[in-house]
């Protein structure tokens, strides 16, 4: 079986690793500027499907002129141009807004409309829902890092847990570069994106735990753990195979809300796997060359 | 060998189960499938604790008076007291007789002529969890009047509530009903005033020369402006009795002013009717028996009611003596109308008001369901349409199968036979993590089919495991036997820590999320822990009965 040198080249992979997190953080945080959708920053979000040729955003747009503030309209991704997304932010008073758009809509479009959903979250429980989901993504690292370095030796939890860190980076710094928006099913699929991505990593690693009871005293860390990475290459590479696979799918004809949850998934899982092949190992055996010398 | 019998039946004693449960029982739909509306109320628990203490200073300032002590200031300050009263030789006897009415309420502290009474955190969290408690009752009566099959009505937190309503056709309604405070109350009236000029007069104050006051109307209620020499300007009060104090009037303590709304033909607010009235109330909406919608002699809607027998009998006994006068009805504030009393009334009484016949129907829901102690606020709201609903189930079902097949064929191929048998214990991961779902009746919302699908392809990742490690030991020149145990023995530890990093994700989404992103964190731990067993044991079982009987076919 062929052999590659993952450990030995660890070095263009941590670079390869900076520029992306560097660059699409650069680019999708500062340039771009990261997008927020109504569940963090409050705010009235109508989609309804109009049964009439004619209309588009624009005349759309002129029907609310005036009666809601900073109003906006778009087409709804993935339907119809009979769809329509309707955006207001929250303002004093968000079921206000909530009640004309129904009310204009109504009177507009009777029974030519069919509103499909509305969404109104208020301006406190935005900020609310924003601190949560920090604060989730934050214990979810400190659970699994509890949770490896119980079941393993410290410097692993440490490369287990920076790994995540660089996986939860890239991910978010890829999904703002594309300027998409952030919504609670976004944070649910980063936080699947961490738990499933340590699978990957927690195979490796425990390929190179009980390669170091047999062969520690014959052979090098490096080696041990290059050997460790190869022998679970082709595990990783078919289970994140056939999960990819059905994110695929869920991209595909899942729709609106699945989406973008999905498009993380596949962000995440795919950075998952080559941070399991060429990061997480790869800190622990500079971590364990650094701690062998200190010594 | 008799094990591996039994192993078997159990397995299919397992499958069928599933399968019966799958076939028979319907799973819980989230709103977000089967269509409905969801709403998050918050209670102004807040404003509700600042109006007892507003009644408690001024019963304590009536006590007060009563027992001639002199009084500086006694001012209500959020759910705070401060008194300051005219020297410190009456302070000890203040504060006893504060102390007699109001000790659970207040932690009263003195010092010198200067009295601070502070709500106490246990008197208010015990206040927070009765009204929450109360709400959530009056909440709960009122959804019942609309009609709406299987509302959830939940507390959540100290001071939220969560409505869900499946299949809400008119959700502005619903919140409309849910949302009114209803508080009705009968008061004396004391005098009324056309203008702001007449109120103002009326209560001892005075309209500078030439200037004049007028009242405009806003959708937040009446917007008061000063004209002088051609000029407007806004005075900016927070309620009528400020505007009176602004001009050198007084109310009287045991007085308000409330405003009556004039409407045009379409309903439109175009003037008030002022009214200076009793505080207390002569009768309240908690008298009421029941409350329908009813026509008055001209033929508007209106609401009548029918009072208890108490109330009938202080309602009699007031009209009886109070015949020429007039009684306001209060509605959340406002006047609704205020009638003459031409003879006695008894347990039967209309409200009128211009109200349109939906609202005369709806404020008799509400009046009925009784009053909410203390003003809700809609936080949150998200209403999914039938068809939005059905055509996600749609969407999850297409890359539902999409994503499985797909699995089962890539794993079919790569695998060979080992594969085949990994498709099977898939397909019964399916079937199981479905049954454990309607059996804990666990709801499945558009993320949690998400979820559905992610752990079928994760479901796998334990085969993957086991028959890269079966490959590596049948290279390492073991017998077909012995590499099928050394690879599940081995594998195991593997498969369990995977599993248990993305359980621990799942639970801390369990925590932090609200309804469907819950939906997703259930559906997602529960397919982790079935697709342990199914992918572990029953693989296990089907491949020893593979290398038992015909080990000629079995390839990986």
């Amino acid at each position: 079986m062929k052999k590659f040198d993952f450990i030995g080249n660890r070095y263009w992979a941590y670079l390869l690793s900076l520029t992306l997190i560097i660059g699409s953080w650069v680019y999708g945080a500062l340039i771009k500027g990261p997008k927020f959708g109504i569940d963090f920053t409050g705010g009235v979000l109508v989609e309804v499907r109009v049964e009439e040729p004619q209309i588009n955003t624009g005349t759309l747009r002129e029907l609310f002129k005036g009666k809601v503030e900073g109003v906006l309209v778009q087409n709804v991704e993935g339907e119809g141009k009979n769809d329509f997304m309707i955006k207001a932010p929250a303002d004093k008073d968000p079921n206000k807004t909530v009640k004309i758009i129904r009310k204009v809509l109504k009177e507009k479009f009777d029974g030519k409309v069919e509103i499909r959903k509305v969404e109104m979250i208020g301006p406190t429980v935005g900020k609310e829902l924003r601190e949560k989901g920090i604060m989730a993504i934050i214990y979810a690292l400190i659970g699994i890092l509890i949770y490896v370095a119980w079941r393993f030796e410290p410097i692993f939890a440490f490369g287990a847990v920076l790994a995540l860190i660089h996986d939860a980076l890239a991910t978010t710094g890829i999904f703002m570069s594309v300027g998409r928006e952030f919504s609670l099913p976004v944070i649910a699929a980063l936080l699947t994106v961490i738990g499933y991505s340590i699978n990957d990593t927690i195979v490796v690693y425990d390929r190179i735990r009980e390669n170091m009871k047999v062969l520690l005293r014959s052979k090098p860390f490096e080696e041990i753990v290059n050997d460790s990475i190869n022998q679970t290459l082709s595990r990783t590479v078919i289970t994140s195979l056939t999960t990819l696979f059905v994110v695929l799918c869920l991209y595909l004809f899942g729709g609106g809300v699945i989406n973008d949850f999905a498009f993380v998934l596949l962000v995440g899982i795919t950075v998952g796997t080559y941070s399991s092949i060429f990061i997480a190992s790869a800190i622990v055996v500079d971590w364990y060359k650094y701690v062998k010398k200190e010594k | 060998m008799k094990n591996l019998k039994w192993k078997l039946l159990f397995v299919v004693a397992i499958f069928l189960g599933a399968l019966y449960l799958d076939l028979t029982k319907p799973i819980n739909l989230g709103l977000d499938l089967k269509g409905g509306t969801h709403l998050v109320l918050q209670i102004d628990t807040e404003k509700a604790l600042e109006d007892e203490t507003s009644t408690a200073l001024r019963e304590i300032k009536r006590k007060l008076e009563e027992e001639n002590i002199p009084v500086v200031s006694a001012v209500r300050k959020g759910t705070e007291i401060d008194i300051e009263l005219l020297s410190p030789d009456y302070t000890e006897k203040t504060v006893s007789l504060i102390k007699e009415d109001y000790s659970q309420m207040f932690n009263i502290t003195a010092k010198g002529k200067e009295i601070v009474l502070k709500m106490k955190p246990s008197y208010k969290s015990k206040e927070i969890d009765r009204l929450a408690e109360q709400a959530l009752e009056t909440i709960r009566n009122r959804i019942d009047q609309l009609g709406v099959a299987e509302p959830v009505i939940v507390r959540n937190g100290k001071d939220r509530i969560i409505v869900e309503l499946p299949g809400v056709k008119n959700p502005e309604r619903a919140k409309k009903v849910i949302g009114k405070v209803a508080n009705l109350e009968f008061k004396e009236v004391v005098d009324t005033a056309r203008t702001p000029d007449e109120l103002i007069t009326k209560l001892g104050g005075t309209i500078p020369n030439g200037a004049t006051v007028l009242v405009k109307p806003s959708p937040s209620g009446p917007k008061f402006f000063i004209v002088r020499n051609g000029k407007e300007e806004e005075l900016k009060v927070k309620s009528l009795e400020e505007l009176v104090e602004k001009f050198g009037g007084h109310v009287p303590e045991d007085q308000q002013i409330l405003y009556e709304e004039i409407k045009n033909k379409e309903g439109k607010v175009v003037g008030y009717t002022f009214f200076i009235l009793k505080r207390e109330p002569i009768l309240t909406g908690a008298y009421l028996k029941d409350a329908y919608p009813s026509q008055d002699e001209t033929g508007m809607p209106a609401v009548s009611f029918v009072l208890k027998d108490e109330g009938a009998r202080i309602f009699s006994n007031y009209t009886k003596n109070h015949i020429g006068t007039r009684l306001a009805i209060v509605l959340d504030n406002k006047v609704q109308s205020a009638p003459v009393i031409r003879s006695e009334i008894g347990a039967r009484g209309q409200i009128t008001g211009q109200f349109t016949y939906q609202e005369a129907r709806d404020l008799s829901i509400v009046l009925r369901a009784g009053a909410l102690p203390a003003p809700v606020k809609i936080i949150e709201e998200t209403t999914v349409g039938p068809s939005l609903g059905k055509e996600s189930v749609e969407k999850g079902i297409k890359a539902g199968i999409a994503g499985i097949v797909i699995v089962m064929l890539f794993m079919a191929v790569y695998y060979k036979t080992a594969g085949v048998i990994a498709d099977l214990a898939l397909l019964m991961n399916v079937v199981l993590l479905w049954a454990m779902m309607v059996v804990l009746g666990a709801t499945l919302t558009l993320p949690g089919i998400a979820g559905f699908i992610l752990t079928v392809g994760m479901a796998v990742d334990a085969n993957v495991i086991i028959f890269e490690r079966i490959r590596e030991e049948l290279r390492k020149g073991r017998n077909l036997f012995s590499a099928v145990e050394a690879g599940f023995s081995r594998a195991w530890g593997t498969i369990l820590d995977a599993n248990v990093t993305t359980l621990i994700a799942a639970a801390v989404l369990f925590q932090f999320g609200t309804g469907p992103i819950k939906g997703f964190a259930v559906t997602l731990s529960l397919g982790i822990l079935s697709s342990m067993f199914t992918a572990v044991f029953v693989t296990k079982v089907f491949l020893d009965l593979l290398v038992k009987f015909k080990p000629q076919i079995f390839r990986v």
